[in-house]
């Protein structure tokens, strides 16, 4: 069971996974070529985070333009080639703040 | 009452030219200085850098920055330093520097710092060469922030700030995975702060962690991460008068709000 450390086998295999099928066994090491990718080439991302989520992967966290954020959600999109990815990143706010904290 | 405004992490490229600078400009209205706690730039290049030094150059208010562990990418580090100097930043690294602030002495104190872990979940100098090396430079990293700090504290200042790019302490880490706590932070730059005592800690690095933290020694800690603070920069209102030096001994901290 634990020879494959990327082998997930799914649990609820009623699911409608087509990505499941098609997912190959090493999403462990798949997810960790994206993650040094994505620090490593142009958009130097370490803070993103990239999890298994069952048959699929979930891409989140916060980056500083709307450009890191196509970026990574392209690279990641080439990386796990045929297996579905979420993204959930958001860009980083630049409003002033509207009131300070009180350190009495 | 000393206004101090913080932001880490603004990771700033060619695309975010001009992206911060409104915020800033209402810097006057509501801070006397302005932190940066490191992570300036996404991968350390002197093109970035002056994307940093245009969006802070000519602010009314002193900026006091740190480098972080992206502005070493490019290898670098002293050029990003040398351009953001130019326009105006004062560049810690082990030192300290003294603000003015309607007669009151601020002093900030400051390192990047580095990794290791926390006490009792951390790395020791012992075995390989690099292993030893890489707790050495977080030793020296935090021996050069008690210096600072205990510079200040000799130099009379009535609330001192300690400035750093990874976290004295995992408290202000929660959220973010424990297996790559070690590499957000150290518990050595925390027992610098307790031993040369200070008002305020403040850090960057940890994108998913929270905002509120403090050392065992009763020093508060702000993690101020521009993806934790989700603005521009936070401000703090410190009370110097009612904290003076505030040191390891002293324990006894209100509740913050």
């Amino acid at each position: 069971m634990n020879e494959h450390p990327g082998g997930h086998a799914s649990g609820d295999g009623t699911a409608a996974g087509t990505r499941t099928a098609a997912s190959p066994p090493n999403i462990e090491y798949r997810i960790a070529h994206l993650k040094e990718r994505l620090a490593t080439e142009l958009v130097g991302e370490l803070g993103i985070r990239v999890e298994a989520r069952g048959g699929s992967v979930v891409v989140s966290g916060t980056v500083p333009s709307v450009h890191c954020r196509d970026e990574i959600e392209r690279i990641a999109q080439e990386e796990l080639d045929g297996v579905a990815v979420h993204a959930d990143i958001v860009v980083a706010e630049a409003a002033a703040p509207d009131h300070p904290e009180e350190l009495a | 009452m000393i206004r101090v405004a913080a932001v880490g992490d603004i990771h700033m490229g060619a695309d975010s030219e001009g992206v911060l600078r409104p915020a800033l400009e209402t810097l006057p209205d509501c801070a006397d200085l302005l932190l940066l706690a490191g992570d300036l730039t996404r991968l350390g290049t002197p093109e970035e850098a002056r994307v940093v030094a245009r969006e802070m150059s000519g602010l009314a208010v002193p900026v006091i920055a740190v480098l972080g562990n992206h502005d070493h990418q490019d290898d670098r580090p002293e050029e990003v330093t040398a351009v953001l100097r130019d326009a105006g930043v004062r560049v810690l690294e082990g030192g300290s520097t003294v603000v003015d602030v309607d007669g009151t002495r601020v002093g900030v104190a400051g390192t990047k710092g580095f990794g290791g872990g926390f006490a009792g979940r951390c790395g020791t100098e012992f075995g390989e060469h690099m292993m030893k090396e890489f707790v050495r430079y977080t030793r020296r990293c935090a021996d050069g922030l008690r210096t600072g700090l205990e510079e200040l504290k000799e130099q009379g200042c009535a609330a001192r700030i300690a400035l750093t790019h990874f976290s004295p302490v995992p408290d202000t880490l929660a959220g973010e995975p424990l297996e790559i706590y070690p590499f957000l932070g150290s518990y050595l730059l925390a027992e610098a702060i307790d031993t040369a005592g200070a008002d305020l800690a403040v850090h960057g690095h940890a994108h998913a962690g929270t905002e509120h933290g403090m050392t065992s020694g009763g020093v508060r800690v702000r993690n101020v991460a521009q993806p934790v603070i989700r603005r521009a920069f936070n401000v703090y209102h410190l009370h110097g008068d009612q904290q003076e030096a505030r040191p390891a001994a002293m324990a006894h901290t209100s509740a913050a709000g």
